[in-house]
């Protein structure tokens, strides 16, 4: 089959699913993939400066051109299943294959939490959608693999770190290179004493610390330059906290430790939760009681609406795109070396892009390039 | 005079880069030729047979370079990294020169006490733009360069501002919040009261003589630019 006969028939399997197909310009402003992505996608994108001088580039992803225009389509409008289905273009500089064109089909489905009948039902929808394409396909053998950004999140809220540091370490989760420096800074012991932080206003202001107390003043009387949009007490602010910030070096390596052997966790969904439990009791650690509760709930919705004996939970699951936020799954071949599915939840993208009403979604996008080799 | 067959070579026509070219010529004895005077874009080198030099700025150079239209010349590390997509599959850096050199550095408003290291840069993005729902803007010359060091470091909450001339005055005019410059002695960085981020360098750069392997070379060129070589030893 040959891949736009492939871009039409998903598309129209979607349909009759009852999806409401979108129609997608191939042409868009670069600006929102930026500002959504991060300066990051710009390797990836073909760009370009049109006539008028704007930069646009050629799509290179579909969610994001799907959700806005379901923002501009009505404002009143708080749920939608929509679908799409075409190429998208992303250089590999050379990594990888050297195709630009994927072709993509998929589906985004918006809706509002606090209208579910379960918290689970349109995480198991779409996971279901996903398994039924494939059969629609023919596709009968292939693996599922499930990670969850809230559970990684919950499991390093727990844990004895400085509030930045937290955020920092699930702000890069998606990150791997620089997350594993991250946790590599962090089990060298951060953070700087009183004296260290004394020298700094010695040395960066010129001035003794000892003999003033206030130091926004300190700043204030000795800058005649701007603060490049950043507030004196702002900066004060997060001066002193740095410095109270401290997590010694053995503290450090406890953690790190700890975080690694989380992130080790990997099983079939049937056994995950135990997995879990006996970490917990193995690493004596008196929270997470609740997410694992969450977990073995998550399980059973799962089985009762579908086989589970094809999926794994991987805590070490990550995706390169910024804009996932809690369960991601992804669907391989037989082998498991071939991705045919991505996807997973994205509640904070719609509101980047400007909706109100606080709405949630998840969605997954077929690789239509490598379905090809196998049907 | 035919350029088929020569050698050609791309040198810096003015500034500072001319200066400090001039001098290590002089010291070297080697000596232009044909030039009809000071402001002539070609001329050839005494005793260097079918050769043909082009004087030029460091850009084009670099550009030259990467178009194959010049068999080597003499620029900068910073331009030929900042400019030349892949670059190390397109030219070789066949000398290192004592001059031009210059770092390329992260700086901030000296009053950032609180922003040391690229990971506090790191952070106080991340705030920016939770707290503005804008990205913090980086005015530079060097759009590729940063993009990838901000990229390894795990900067993503910014945004680039092509800068083409006094950078370092971008925070203060409002324009961005910081910048990334060239500087030898960051001099021009102190006055205008920015500070270079403790591991901020994003480059150590100096005047090369790079060869461009994407240029047409027949065993002839390959000789004389062997003998244009030979020459600084």
């Amino acid at each position: 089959m040959s891949l736009q006969e492939l871009n039409i028939r998903l598309k129209d399997y979607f349909i009759e699913l009852g999806f409401q197909y979108v129609e997608l310009p191939l042409v868009h402003d670069s600006d929102i993939f930026y500002e959504t992505s991060g300066e990051e996608i710009r390797s990836q994108m073909y760009s370009f400066i049109d006539g008028s001088g704007k930069e646009k580039c050629l799509r290179p992803d579909m969610t994001i051109p799907t959700c806005q225009s379901f923002i501009k389509s009505d404002d009143k409008i708080n749920e939608a299943n929509l679908c799409y289905s075409g190429p998208v273009f992303r250089s590999t500089n050379g990594i990888n294959d050297t195709s630009i064109e994927l072709n993509q089909s998929g589906v985004e489905i918006i809706f509002t939490e606090k209208k579910l009948k379960t918290i689970y039902e349109k995480d198991i929808y779409t996971l279901k959608t996903a398994v039924k394409i494939l059969e629609k396909l023919n596709i009968n053998e292939y693996q599922i693999k499930i990670g969850s950004l809230n559970l990684f999140n919950s499991f390093i809220s727990y844990l004895d770190l400085p509030i930045r540091w937290k955020q920092r370490i699930v702000r890069h989760f998606f990150r791997r290179t620089y997350f594993d420096s991250l946790l590599n800074r962090l089990g060298q012991g951060v953070g700087y004493d009183i004296l260290k932080k004394d020298e700094i206003i010695n040395e960066k202001l010129g001035l003794n610390a000892n003999s003033n107390g206030n130091l926004a003043d300190l700043i204030n009387s000795n800058s005649n330059s701007g603060s490049g949009s950043r507030t004196v007490e702002e900066i004060v602010k997060r001066f002193q906290e740095k410095s109270e910030n401290i997590v010694s070096e053995s503290n450090g390596k406890q953690i790190v430790n700890l975080i690694k052997n989380f992130l080790g966790l990997n099983a079939s969904l049937d056994t995950f939760p135990n997995i879990l439990r006996e970490f917990v009791s193995d690493q004596k650690l008196d929270f997470f009681k609740k997410e694992i509760d969450g977990i073995e709930e998550f399980k059973n919705a799962v089985s009762s609406e579908m086989d589970i004996s094809k999926i794994n939970f991987n805590n070490d699951f990550g995706h390169s795109i910024e804009f996932y936020d809690g369960v991601m799954f992804e669907i391989y071949d037989q082998s498991g070396n071939l991705k045919i599915i991505t996807g997973g939840r994205y509640d904070k993208l719609l509101n980047i892009l400007g909706s109100r009403n606080n709405l949630s979604a998840i969605g997954f996008a077929t690789n239509n390039n490598n379905l090809s080799k196998i049907i | 005079m035919k350029f088929e067959n020569k050698l050609r070579i791309g040198l810096p026509s003015k500034g500072r880069l001319r200066k400090d070219m001039e001098k290590l010529f002089l010291d070297k004895n080697i000596t232009f030729e044909n030039l009809v005077n000071d402001r002539d874009y070609i001329g050839t080198i005494k005793g260097l047979r079918d050769t043909v030099l082009y004087f030029l700025s460091a850009k084009e150079i670099t550009n030259r370079l990467d178009e194959g239209s010049i068999h080597a010349g003499l620029t900068g590390d910073d331009l030929v990294q900042e400019k030349i997509f892949n670059f190390n599959s397109k030219i070789t850096k066949d000398l290192e020169l004592t001059f031009g050199k210059a770092d390329l550095v992260v700086a901030v408003p000296d009053i950032w006490i609180d922003v040391m290291t690229m990971a506090d840069l790191e952070e106080v993005s991340n705030n920016h733009r939770d707290k503005y729902s804008k990205r913090l803007r980086v005015a530079t010359k060097y759009k590729n360069l940063t993009n990838n060091f901000f990229s390894k470091c795990g900067v993503v909450d910014y945004r680039t501002v092509e800068s083409d001339g006094s950078t370092e005055s971008a925070p203060f005019n409002g324009f961005s919040e910081i910048i990334t410059d060239i500087t030898s002695t960051g001099e021009t960085l102190r006055a205008n009261n920015l500070r270079v981020l403790d591991d901020g360098i994003i480059l150590k750069s100096s005047a090369n003589i790079f060869s461009s392997k994407v240029a047409e070379w027949d065993n002839e060129i390959e000789s004389n630019y062997k003998n244009f070589i030979n020459k600084f030893e």
